[in-house]
């Protein structure tokens, strides 16, 4: 029986143990699987996920040695909702394939899949961050293009995950943020590329002391056939008691796209996935791609947004209106660049949890301020965009029936002001900040 | 059905009960929560024993409902039948937050340690107050800690952590299984936490020429090598 036939015999209210049995093992097929790479009910740290699959080689079976699966598949009964993303079957079955893709036995998986049978979603497991490649696909209409579209995912991956560090309230810390992480990944041996994208102010190519483009990035940017590499520039740091120089690569910007400033017209060349296939040339060539994008929600930052994968959001404990743009980027700027990005066939930019940059330590009282704050931009947005949720993204840690308020943050450190008199990353000059950025690169990406 | 007990909820005679660890939970709460249960006479939430002999218990978890009884001169107390493994105990208790979970040191990852170095710290008036959590983290995740025999090599970290009272506080929370120390062993790291005395003894096991009158650095570059 072909997939298709499969699919038309599944009874429409088919149990999990029903999709599970005729469903899984054709689809593993279709995408490109053998009868030996296919292991059902795979032992994670705790339970069990539904099948993993790895290409077989010459002296490695996977059935044999269930070592370094390449890709989960939950499975769900056909009557689970998964077409909706704010079903709770849908959060609690994606929720659950996260726990398994995020554990330390699964430290080899690259891509998780969750179906029902009717639908089915690709997720895509970058180290840390798991997000979707794929919207919740139908595959009751055009089934062979699904599986070619999803086979095609499968057999190109790409090593870069691209991470715009984005908040439309100023002075939050996104180039510090955005040039320590770069740092910080590239002590850890990550190859990284960082894009100031905010040419009004350029701080980042300033922070480093090198000069800004002259007219360079407008051409690659409008031009199909360009590659990125015609613009990055390397940045090199060295110092007597490191062997090999640590460093990152550039893409510095443009100085003249300042005194272009007329938006309309930009906008009549530049479109806005522009960034987005300038960087698909390179993304071979990476492992992190950073966007340091800048505080508005015009032409720069929306092609930064659209470009990206996920989206790092830095935020100030103490600052009101950095909480609510916070709030604001979640709920409409980055569902809206989505839809864009849906209408191209890929899934688009997740928001990462906030961090709150610079937090001074912060007295009782303050806390219990940012705290009401906080609760008042979750009880706003639920009501104004129905059924959005951003208590995940204020409270990782939260779980039900735990009260974990504990938020991922970096303190006030002079140390981080004070490099960039002397035109190096802080993580590069003063222990203390590797060691607090080392944290952050930790708990959202490696 | 059988006939043990075990996993029973059952309506023992308070005398039948001996205390386990006494609970440190304030008078006040004790002496009030007794008076509650002497109106209500009911304790809801079982006291957890284990049978020790016909007719004889002990508590081994939840020890606060012992003491308010005790205090209320109940002579009934309802109770939950346990078994009498040691891991039962420690569960329960820490199960009631009586006692603390530890992990293993030697073999955590990084999130273990940096959760339960951020509890450590955040706890009313600990002797870890000040530590940068960050710093802390970062350096024992690092450190060589599978050889380690004790905790004493943290203070060596320079992340502010001194022997007595906040290695003290460590202790509440880790422990160790550490591996033999390997007879050739490569790892930079680890070979400069040792001393020069040490390392010499290190270079003359393994036969190596010439070590008497290095340096520890020149030592440290001999047996690395």
């Amino acid at each position: 029986m072909n997939l298709e036939q499969v699919l038309a015999n599944i009874p429409p209210d088919a149990s999990e143990a029903i999709v599970e049995g005729y469903f899984s093992k054709p689809f593993l097929k279709a995408l490109g699987f053998q009868d030996l790479e296919i292991v059902p009910q795979f032992p994670v740290t705790r339970g069990a996920v539904d099948h993993a699959a790895r290409k077989n080689t010459e002296d490695d079976i996977f059935l044999h040695s269930l070592k370094n699966p390449h890709l989960y598949m939950e499975v769900k009964g056909c009557t689970e909702n998964l077409s909706d993303e704010l079903h709770p079957n849908y959060v609690k079955a994606a929720f659950q394939l996260k726990r398994y893709l995020l554990d330390p036995q699964s430290k080899s998986v690259k891509w998780g899949i969750l179906t029902n049978s009717r639908h089915v979603q690709l997720f895509r497991k970058h180290n840390k961050v798991v997000h979707p490649v794929t919207t919740c696909l139908s595959l009751e209409g055009d089934l062979k293009g699904v599986i070619k579209h999803i086979r095609k995912k499968l057999e190109t991956p790409q090593s870069a995950l691209t991470i715009a560090v984005y908040n439309n309230k100023g002075g939050v810390g996104k180039t510090t943020t955005t040039l320590n992480l770069a740092g910080i990944l590239s002590i850890l041996k990550k190859r990284v590329l960082v894009v100031d994208f905010d040419p009004n102010q350029s701080d980042l190519g300033d922070a480093l002391n090198l000069s800004p483009l002259q007219g360079e990035l407008l051409p690659v940017l409008k031009d199909k056939e360009s590659s990125a590499l015609e613009i990055i520039a390397p940045y090199s740091f060295e110092h007597p008691k490191i062997k090999t120089p640590l460093g990152f690569d550039l893409i510095l910007a443009d100085e003249e796209l300042v005194s272009e400033i007329d938006e309309a017209k930009l906008k009549q060349q530049i479109k806005l996935h522009a960034l987005y296939r300038l960087l698909e040339t390179v993304k071979n060539d990476y492992d992190y791609i950073l966007i340091d994008a800048p505080p508005n929600w015009r032409i720069f930052a929306q092609q930064a947004l659209y470009a990206a994968d996920v989206v790092l959001i830095p935020a100030r404990h103490d600052n009101l209106h950095s909480l609510q743009n916070a709030g604001m980027a979640i709920s409409r700027f980055i569902p809206e660049i989505r839809r864009e990005r849906q209408k191209a066939g890929s899934f688009g930019p997740i928001p990462l949890p906030i961090f709150m940059n610079n937090a001074f330590k912060v007295s009782p009282a303050q806390l219990a301020l940012m705290h009401q704050a906080i609760s008042n931009i979750i009880k706003e947005t639920k009501k104004e965009y129905k059924g959005t949720d951003l208590t995940p993204y204020f409270y990782p840690k939260l779980r039900r029936g735990h009260r974990d308020l504990r938020v991922n943050s970096i303190p006030y450190m002079a140390y981080i002001s004070k490099s960039d008199f002397l035109h190096v990353p802080a993580v590069f000059a003063f222990k203390a900040v590797r060691e607090q950025y080392l944290k952050l690169a930790k708990e959202y990406f490696v | 059905m059988g006939l043990s007990d075990l996993g029973n909820l059952m309506c023992l005679p308070f005398e039948e009960i001996e205390p386990g660890e006494p609970t440190e939970v304030h008078g006040y709460i004790i002496q009030e929560a007794a008076k509650f249960l002497a109106t209500e006479n009911r304790n809801w939430v079982p006291l957890i024993v284990k049978q020790t002999g016909i007719d004889q218990y002990q508590v081994i978890g939840n020890s606060f409902v012992y003491a308010v009884a005790s205090e209320a001169e109940v002579t009934e107390v309802w109770c939950i039948i346990a078994d009498d493994k040691p891991n039962t105990e420690l569960l329960t208790k820490i199960l009631f937050q009586e006692t603390l979970p530890k992990i293993n040191l030697s073999t955590a990852t990084r999130d273990e340690i940096s959760n339960a170095l951020d509890f450590l710290i955040g706890l009313p008036n600990s002797p870890l107050k000040g530590i940068n959590h960050a710093s802390a983290v970062a350096r024992i995740d690092d450190a060589p800690r599978q050889y380690w025999k004790n905790l004493t090599p943290i203070t060596k970290l320079g992340c502010r952590i001194t022997l007595g009272k906040k290695l003290k506080a460590l202790e509440q929370v880790f422990y160790l299984t550490p591996q033999p120390i390997p007879d050739v062993i490569t790892d930079r790291k680890f070979l400069g936490s040792l001393t020069s005395k040490e390392l010499k003894a290190m270079a003359k096991k393994r036969e190596l020429k010439g070590y008497s009158k290095k340096s520890k650095a020149a030592l440290v570059e001999l047996l690395a090598s």
